[in-house]
C-alpha cells in the first residue's frame, strides 16, 4: 500500500499565482466535435479569471505535520500536473437552473 | 474533467421527467461530461429504463455497490481511469439508496464497496478520487475509513454548505458543488484545481463554486439545442 506525500503547507489562490505553479493544462481534445463542450469549458474558465461574483471560493487547508512517504511507484516526472474538475450535482434533469 | 456525482437524470420537471432522463443525457452528451456517478434519484428510473439511457451515454454510468438482485453482479461501472499528465487517476462510483426499493436493484453499503474498489483500483491507480451520492455523513466515514482515497467530489446532502471538508486525520478532501434539495437544483457547479506535483506529492486542491445566475449568457449551441427541444 502507498503513500502519497501530501504538502504540510496549504497553498492559496495568491500563493499559487505567486509561486509560479504552472497553469492548469488545457482539457484533452475530445474527438466529438461539440461547439457547445468547448463552450461550457470557455465559459467555465472566463469565469475562473473574472473576479468571483456570485460565487464561493476556497483555498483547501490540508492537515499539518502529518507522516506521509513519496510513494515510490509513483514515476518522478520533470513537472507538475494540475487536474481541473468541473463537478455537477443533484441538478435532477433541469436545462434551467431552478430559482 | 467534466463530472457529475449523482441525481441529475430527472427530477421533478420536464423535459426530464417526460422524456424520463433522455434529455438530461443529450445535454450532458453535448457538455461532454466524462463520467457520472449513479444517485438514488436516477435509479427510480427503473432498470430497464437506466440501462436504455446508460446506451445513449457517451460517458460511464458509475457505481460500485448497485448490483442486479437476480445476478448480484453490478449494474454499471465501478470505476474508471485516465491519466492525468504522468498520474493515473480512478474515478469511483457510490450511490445512496432510493427510499422505496427498485425492482430488480439491490443496493449495498457504499463504505464497504468504496474499501473494494479502492483496494482493486489501486494497482491501476496512483490517484484515488470517489464520486459519491452517497451523502456527507458516509462520505465523512470513507474519508476516515477507507484508505488510499485522495478526494470525495459528493453529491445528495441537501442543505449542505458546500464548503470543502478536511479529513484531519487522513487529509482526505470532500468537495460538494450542488445544495441536493429543492429550489436549488442545477444552479451551482464546481472547479477543483488538483496540482500534484512532481514525484506524486498533492498540493492543497484549490475550490471554488459558482452560481449559474442569471447574469451569465448561455451557451449558443445549448441554447438552440434547449429550444429544439422545447418544441418537441
Amino acid at each position: 500500500m502507498g503513500f502519497m506525500h501530501r504538502s504540510t503547507t496549504p497553498v492559496h489562490s495568491d500563493e499559487a499565482a505567486s509561486s509560479g505553479l504552472p497553469a492548469s493544462p488545457r482539457p484533452q481534445p475530445k474527438a466529438r466535435a461539440v461547439a457547445g463542450v468547448l463552450g461550457l469549458l470557455v465559459l467555465a474558465f472566463s469565469l475562473l479569471a473574472a473576479a468571483d461574483r456570485d460565487g464561493n471560493e476556497w483555498s483547501v487547508r490540508l492537515p499539518t505535520a502529518r507522516a506521509s512517504q513519496i510513494d515510490p511507484a509513483v514515476p518522478s516526472g520533470p513537472m507538475s500536473s494540475t487536474l481541473t474538475i468541473l463537478q455537477t450535482n443533484d441538478t435532477w434533469g433541469y436545462l434551467d437552473p431552478c430559482g | 474533467m467534466l463530472l457529475d456525482a449523482g441525481n441529475s437524470l430527472v427530477g421533478d420537471q420536464d423535459p426530464a421527467l417526460k422524456s424520463r432522463g433522455a434529455t438530461s443525457i443529450e445535454a450532458m452528451n453535448l457538455l461532454g461530461y466524462d463520467a457520472m456517478a449513479l444517485g438514488a434519484g436516477d435509479l427510480a428510473l427503473g432498470l430497464d429504463v437506466l440501462q436504455q439511457r446508460r446506451g445513449e451515454a457517451h460517458f460511464p454510468f458509475l457505481s460500485a455497490n448497485v448490483v442486479l438482485s437476480d445476478t448480484g453482479r453490478l449494474l454499471a461501472t465501478p470505476y474508471v481511469t485516465r491519466e492525468v499528465g504522468h498520474l493515473r487517476l480512478a474515478l469511483i462510483g457510490l450511490t445512496d439508496a432510493p427510499p422505496n426499493p427498485v425492482p430488480g436493484l439491490s443496493v449495498g453499503d457504499p463504505v464497504l464497496a468504496a474499501a473494494r474498489a479502492v483496494s482493486e483500483a489501486r494497482a491501476q491507480a496512483d490517484l484515488i478520487l470517489l464520486l459519491s451520492h452517497a451523502g456527507r455523513a458516509v462520505d465523512q466515514r470513507m474519508a476516515d475509513e477507507v484508505p488510499g482515497v485522495n478526494w470525495i467530489l459528493g453529491g445528495g446532502s441537501e442543505g449542505m454548505t458546500t464548503e470543502p471538508i478536511v479529513n484531519e486525520r487522513t487529509g482526505v478532501v470532500i468537495l460538494q458543488a450542488g445544495n441536493a434539495s429543492a429550489g436549488h437544483a442545477g444552479m451551482t457547479i464546481g472547479v477543483a484545481h488538483l496540482t500534484i506535483e512532481a514525484g506524486g506529492r498533492l498540493l492543497a486542491p484549490q475550490w471554488k463554486t459558482i452560481l449559474l445566475s442569471q447574469g451569465f449568457a448561455d451557451d449558443p449551441d445549448l441554447a438552440n439545442w434547449r429550444l429544439s427541444e422545447g418544441s418537441r
